[in-house]
């Protein structure tokens, strides 16, 4: 049964992965007073890019080729793992092993990036990899905290035992928690204020630099690998915020179902507002983002360990 | 109303209260300085608002509908008209650096936590909004400290305030009316008497500090 339902959840998100995309860029024209393009662009943009053909630099090599192949695994593996639509102890991954896997993602992209030995290419992976450095230590102490108050190292069981409990905030205090896990997700999604990622200027793109010698098929799983990880990693955080009606923890099958679609809209709708909201950051005050989610995280923890 | 409901409101509101004042003392911009206070003002209204929807407690609407008027609408708007007026910078200064400051922030927030616990043991339920508005005190008191500039003062002032108003009302569900409309006036006084006072000493000193008011003796 818990396999069975974690394959369907599974293969709900990958489905789904650019509908959530597609809501948020919906949502964030609404926001700026614009009509905005339909939310199943980003299908349609997939399958343009599957279709077309693929020009590969001859001064690639393999790396290059394996890159696309290694990141869009990676991230469906992340989507395996972590609890979106059910959350089982049993069926998702150790909350270690979705952060290793995150930063095996980073470094695979950046290999990729700088395999082809274009000048952007080799900025946006020195970028990337900074970025990847700043929250990988932020993203290990938000995983203590959440860990030794729930007392499981497993993602769904984090999220089960929290919806569990009466509500969640007989752990208030990991509110620090959650703003640090937020500002993670905004910052490994490759969203503002960290990344634009809808720029090709070069003095602020990092992701997409990264992919610009990609075409054709390969660029198709790269920015499909992108999607999926964003809109994974953003239902995992409403589901720790509120972890409520998730299947796996005592919801019936309905309940769960509509619960999901709620949370789906309301955090494609935060991160437009969010996003409509601050300017993107120069790359050299990154490191206060990255000390702020860091304090948070920090403090967090500390709060939960005592309290 | 689900009377269940009213305890993780108010938790989650006072949490949403203690993260914006750590994250204002990280700002070095008045009007986001200030755009901040306003939404942890808001959040002291919805405490004060579901007190007495909750509670049946209906004179806390009137003290809700007076901190919106003077603490999320009036103070931070008239702060930036006389911003604008007196064309301060829009930069404060401050002893410390963005970073530090949240981290003393953050170390003050655990210091809160832990008085409230070893201070007042029999709180119960009522023990994360009290140590949110002791830390919030503490936090308003840093800021106080720590700032050069006469805005993050008077900001660090108000913060002070929301803390302990936020005290009063988790723990006496309330003052009694008259004193609370006391309190408004001072603080709405004590706020636009200093920022007048910035705008005169920026006039005189061009710059919005305080450090140069030290050397006026008689």
């Amino acid at each position: 049964m818990n396999t069975l339902t974690s394959i369907v959840s599974t293969v709900l998100m990958l489905a789904l992965a650019p509908l959530f995309i597609g809501c948020v860029r919906k949502f964030k024209a609404w926001l700026g007073n614009r009509r905005g393009a339909p939310v199943i662009t980003p299908y349609r943009s997939l399958a343009t890019l599957l279709r077309k053909e693929m020009t590969v630099s001859e001064h690639t090599s393999w790396v290059f080729r394996a890159a696309p192949y290694v990141v869009l695994s990676i991230a469906v593996l992340v989507a395996i793992f972590v609890p979106t639509v059910f959350a089982s102890s049993s069926a998702t991954g150790n909350l270690f092993l979705i952060s290793a896997l995150l930063m095996v993602g980073a470094g695979a992209l950046v290999m990729g990036g700088m395999d082809a030995a274009s000048a952007f290419g080799g900025m946006g992976s020195s970028r990337e990899m900074t970025i990847a450095m700043l929250t990988e230590p932020c993203l290990i102490v938000v995983i203590a905290a959440l860990g030794s108050v729930t007392g499981s190292w497993n993602a769904g069981g984090v999220v089960q035992a929290m919806a569990g409990a009466p509500w969640w905030f007989v752990h208030p205090f990991l509110i620090f928690t959650f703003a640090a896990f937020a500002m993670i997700v905004l910052a490994e999604g490759a969203r503002y204020p960290v990344d634009n990622p809808t720029t090709h200027l070069e003095l602020t793109m990092v992701h997409e630099a990264m992919v610009l010698e990609y075409s054709g098929p390969y660029l198709a799983m790269l920015e499909y690998a992108s999607m999926l990880k964003f809109a994974v990693l953003a239902l995992w955080a409403a589901n720790l915020v509120v972890p409520y009606g998730i299947l796996g923890a005592g919801a019936s099958l309905l309940s769960g179902v509509v619960v999901f679609a709620a949370k789906f809209i309301v955090v494609a709708f935060l991160t437009a507002l969010l996003e409509s909201m601050v300017a993107k950051m120069r790359f050299y005050r990154l490191q206060e983002y990255f000390t702020t989610a860091y304090l948070l995280a920090f403090f967090g923890l500390i709060l939960s360990l005592i309290f | 109303m689900n009377p269940q409901l009213y305890r993780p409101l108010v938790d989650v509101l006072a949490g949403l209260m203690l993260v914006s004042g750590v994250f204002m003392l990280g700002r070095v911009r008045v009007r986001s300085l200030l755009r901040l206070f306003a939404a942890q003002s808001f959040a002291l209204v919805l405490i004060a608002a579901s007190g007495a929807v909750f509670e049946a407690r209906w004179h806390l609407l009137i003290t809700a509908g007076l901190v919106f008027a003077i603490k999320v609408v009036f103070l931070p708007l008239f702060m930036v008209t006389v911003m604008a007026r007196g064309r301060v910078g829009e930069r404060m200064t401050s002893s410390m650096r963005p970073a530090l400051s949240m981290f003393i922030a953050l170390a003050m927030v655990i210091l809160g936590f832990y008085l409230t616990t070893s201070l007042i043991p029999t709180l119960g339920d009522n023990f994360f909004v009290a140590a949110v508005s002791i830390s919030l005190a503490l936090l308003g008191l840093l800021m106080l400290m720590t700032r050069k500039g006469l805005y993050g003062q008077i900001v660090g002032f108000l913060i002070l305030e929301n803390g302990i108003f936020t005290l009063g009302l988790a723990l006496t569900g309330g003052m009694p009316l008259l004193v609370e409309v006391g309190v408004f006036f001072d603080v709405t006084i004590g706020a636009i008497l200093m920022a007048l006072l910035t705008y005169r000493v920026h006039g005189e000193t061009r710059r919005a500090d305080t450090e140069n008011l030290e050397t006026l003796i008689d």
